[in-house]
């Protein structure tokens, strides 16, 4: 036998968010497996740490993470630079040398964050603009230009869409340190397998609806499984493979473009790697240079000088673009993206990079995510659309939780 | 004081013995008076600013009628409270056909009646057109469960927060084979909308359009004859026949606020008419910072009127054409509504483009009001009506800009019906109106507008009370209820 014919949950979309919901299931008794899609993105960098529910649940302290302090937000101007991420009363007496005011503003901003991102219903601010947000609470437009690239951007988003304020309660949530990606990843399916989860290594192929509501999951391999509840480990994961996903009403899955991830060289550790260790920095201009870059996404345009941001390991810079359309479109005509086009992306973010930290840089590579929008016009509306965690900055334990609350109840009978 | 001040003064006059004043001359404030007045209550319209003309000539022989000559919804309470078809309201066609002409030049015809549409789909897309009309019947069933919600009544409990945050695109892409069945609904819930389609919230744009009932039909289109006028003129004499006194005044200076309630309206001269309940239907911002001000409104509320609308809107251009039409497809039949529908990427580029401020294409309603009433052009000419959307909002007064949607207009005229033969002899540019908020957020805060205020006895029913584009009179039918109800439980007096 090859493993369960009939399981409670599978977790459709690898990658740490998938490991982690397929351990959290199959830890509270649930038969559980993971299938993955090919779409995920792979494991690196450092991720938040796990939240202690989950630590516990999976008896995480097995496994001797190391530790690091929590990244800071860090936006680079002309000769002036924003550091915000800590404790909000010291972040507030920093930001007090830039304007007195801030120093009980910022605060009560973080306060009202952290109850917004609590209040789920009649919550006004849900619905209204990251911009229309900012501008009522700050005036100081490096601040506002600096909250946007660091909460904003990472959704493709510019601030001026409906709905995008949500992206700001992220700065209300509580501060976690982070762990090294690889070494998560290598503990969750230790404990996956220590907890009877079953993680697929075959692509799944595809989904369908049957008899009594469950769900039938076809395998490259030639295998079925029949599942009674399936879950989409992130809606970037799955939706590109053409399933429709449902993520409880959030108004910050990506819809238009893609992200591009830059891997650059240096010769010289900048300085700034010095000043603010384990910082993730930002290059945006202002306010207005988002926008133009969204606008040059949705336009099937590469931005001249994209909004970056990047972090200083021991060995280089990891660069993301956030706003790099999903296709190139040129004279009406949409095409694919070229190791040309990925090359002027890649010189166009180290020229970004080389301006505001003064050392020479070389790209040594450029990644282009999946195409979210061909996997939305391939979408089967014959089954209805898979349960997938709101999009978060901490999509590995949005997935976690979703899962927990998916095998609650009956979930492990 | 000097001697021409204190014979001002002198002159001014103080006025009571009303129920409830009206400020505004807009159709809700119309329907918000008459209502009241019908229930019994003293009510004094107060015009301000000038009156609308009735028709306009665009050029000798051409004649205009200002605002829009076909409706999606007219609230039928309101209706049937008034007896608006008594007053004079009547329909110059029930069930307009709906002629879409796409990007690519390809043609739609949908039948007037949404129920019957699968056949017309199916001369465009044979494969799509059980699957579309199947889909357009369910939107149809959705948008019905929220229409009161729409139109000012409690949040439904059904839909869930899912479906209300979806995109147009969520719910459209990949659905039809045939992208321009989808480009057509894009463009039908773009039309007056302010965000792009890919934008959360937009999709109950759509549902807000379907919900619309008139004429008897929910998601169909009429022609009120007279148009945007026939309407208020109906109106002005249903307020008339139920004893509303109407009187007109440039300016309303202030309200006067004593204890937390209304107590009624001051003059530039010094002049006030009292009355304990006010219903404003101007602007959200003059109706409460500047006839009340900021010290005696909740912070939080004063906060809510702060959040600026997008700088995008539409713009009617009214044309006079010399001639019969000559395009052989949009000739056929000049009593219907033609739209044209752009694909995905050009509308989305459009919407970006107004938003930086540039004039680009994006989607155009084309109406002949001449078909409609033959008196507003010479014999065997034409009049068009054009409404462009999105486009920067502009200044009235901004000559570049209007020759820009002129142009604009010109183009949209020749993508409708390419094969044109009549010359454009005059064009006539409104002025634009802005876009209303995306639907859940106009919602909400329409809600914390007509609730919050924390002032007894005031309501609104000014253009933030209005759901999407067009005309339904719901706004000041709830603006009416509220009033009557504070009215009898006593809070008036």
């Amino acid at each position: 036998m090859s493993g369960p014919a009939k399981i409670d949950l599978l977790v459709v979309g690898g990658g740490l968010p998938g490991l982690a919901a397929v351990c959290c299931a199959a830890r509270r008794g649930a038969l559980a497996a993971l299938a993955p899609t090919g779409f995920e993105t792979p494991d690196e960098g450092s991720v938040c740490e796990p939240p202690s529910q989950l630590w516990r649940l999976l008896e995480l302290h097995q496994y001797g993470f190391k530790f690091d302090s929590p990244p800071r937000h860090v936006s680079l101007f002309e000769g002036d630079a924003i550091a915000t991420g800590e404790d909000m009363m010291r972040d507030g007496r920093a930001l007090s040398r830039r304007d007195a005011a801030l120093e009980h503003l910022w605060p009560a901003y973080s306060k009202d964050m952290a109850r917004a991102l609590e209040k789920r219903d009649g919550n006004f601010e849900r619905l209204i603009s990251a911009n229309a947000l900012l501008d009522d609470y700050f005036d100081d437009e490096a601040l506002k230009t600096h909250l946007l690239s660091a909460y904003v951007a990472p959704f493709g988003l510019c601030g001026d869409e409906p709905g995008s304020a949500e992206a700001l309660f992220a700065a209300g949530a509580p501060r976690r340190r982070s762990i090294d990606a690889a070494t998560f990843g290598r503990a969750l399916s230790k404990a996956g397998e220590a907890a009877g989860a079953e993680i697929m290594t075959a692509r799944l192929q595809s989904l369908e609806r049957i008899e009594n509501r469950r769900w039938l999951a076809r395998f490259e391999s030639g295998r079925e499984i029949r599942a009674r509840t399936v879950m989409a480990s992130s809606a970037a994961a799955v939706e590109p493979f053409g399933l429709r996903v449902a993520t409880d009403g959030s108004a910050l899955a990506r819809r238009k473009g893609v992200s591009a991830r830059v891997r650059l060289s240096f010769e010289k550790k900048p300085k700034a790697a010095a000043e603010w260790k384990r910082a993730v920095f930002h290059v945006a201009g202002d306010r207005e240079a988002v926008r133009i870059a969204r606008d040059a996404m949705i336009d099937g345009a590469l931005a001249e000088a994209p909004p970056v941001a990047f972090e200083i390991d021991g060995k280089g810079i990891t660069a993301q673009a956030y706003f790099c359309p999903s296709r190139l479109i040129e004279n009406g005509e949409a095409r694919e993206w070229t190791g040309q086009d990925r090359q002027v992306l890649g010189r166009a973010v180290a020229g970004v990079i080389e301006k505001r930290l003064g050392v020479k840089v070389e790209v040594s590579d450029v990644r282009v995510g999946p195409d979210i929008e061909a996997g939305l016009e391939r979408r089967n509306f014959s089954i209805p659309a898979i349960t997938a965690p709101a999009p978060s900055t901490d999509p590995v334990n949005a997935a976690a939780m979703l899962a927990w609350d998916l095998t609650g109840g009956d979930g492990g009978a | 004081m000097s001697e021409a001040q204190f014979q001002n003064r002198k002159a001014a006059k103080i006025e009571g013995g009303f129920d409830a004043l009206v400020i505004g001359a807009t159709a809700d404030a119309f329907a918000a008076a008459a209502l009241m007045a019908r229930a019994g209550l003293h009510v004094v319209l107060i015009e301000t600013g000038e009156r609308a003309q009735d028709k306009k000539e665009i050029a000798p022989g051409y004649y205009a009628i200002p605002g829009d000559p076909i409706a999606f919804a007219l609230d039928q309470a309101v209706v049937d409270g008034l007896d608006l078809y008594r007053c004079g309201l009547s329909f110059a066609a029930r069930r307009l056909e709906t002629f879409v002409r796409f990007g690519d030049g390809a043609t739609l015809t949908t039948t007037g009646d949404p129920e019957l549409i699968e056949e017309a789909v199916a001369a465009l897309c044979e494969a799509d057109a059980g699957a579309f009309s199947a889909f357009l019947a369910q939107e149809r069933k959705t948008a019905r469960a929220l229409t009161d919600w729409f139109s000012g009544g409690a949040a439904p409990a059904a839909p869930g927060r899912e479906m209300l945050a979806a995109s147009i695109d969520d719910v459209l892409s990949g659905r039809f084979a045939d992208r321009r069945l989808t480009d057509y609904l894009r463009a039908e819930a773009s039309l007056g909308a302010p965000a792009r389609a890919s934008e959360p919230y937009s999709y109950l744009s759509l549902l807000r359009r379907l919900s619309g009932e008139i004429a008897g039909l929910q998601g169909g289109v009429a022609a009120i004859a007279g148009g945007g006028r026939g309407l208020a003129n109906a109106l002005r004499r249903a307020a008339q026949t139920a004893g509303v006194s109407i009187r007109q005044t440039d300016r309303v200076k202030s309200v006067i606020v004593e204890w937390d309630k209304v107590a009624g309206v001051s003059f530039d001269d010094g002049g006030q008419l009292r009355a304990p309940i006010i219903v404003s239907a101007l602007g959200a911002r003059e109706t409460f910072i500047d006839f009340v001000g900021r010290a005696r409104l909740d912070i939080e509320f004063a906060r809510i009127l702060d959040f600026a609308s997008p700088p995008i809107g539409s713009c009617r251009a009214h044309l006079a054409l010399s001639g019969p039409l000559g395009d052989p497809l949009v000739g056929a039949d000049l009593s219907r509504r033609f739209l044209l529908a752009l694909a995905a990427q050009p509308l989305e580029s459009g919407f970006l483009a107004a938003r930086r401020g540039e004039v680009r294409p994006g989607v155009a309603e084309l109406v002949f009001p001449s078909s409609l009433d033959a008196a507003l052009a010479p014999h065997g000419c034409l009049t068009a009506t054009i409404l462009l959307h999105p486009v920067p909002y502009f200044s009235p007064d901004d000559e570049p800009r209007r020759a820009q949607i002129e142009q604009l207009a010109r183009d949209a005229l020749r993508a409708i019906a390419p094969e044109m033969s009549a010359g454009v002899v005059a064009v006539d540019i409104e002025a634009p109106v802005r876009a209303a908020p995306t639907t859940y957020e106009a919602i909400e805060r329409r809600r914390l507008i007509t609730d919050a205020s924390g002032l007894e006895g005031y309501y609104f029913c000014g253009p933030e009370a209005l759901i999407g584009a067009g005309v339904s009179l719901s706004a000041g039918r709830r603006a009416a209820e509220r009033a009557l109800r504070y009215f009898r439980t006593g809070g008036a007096s």
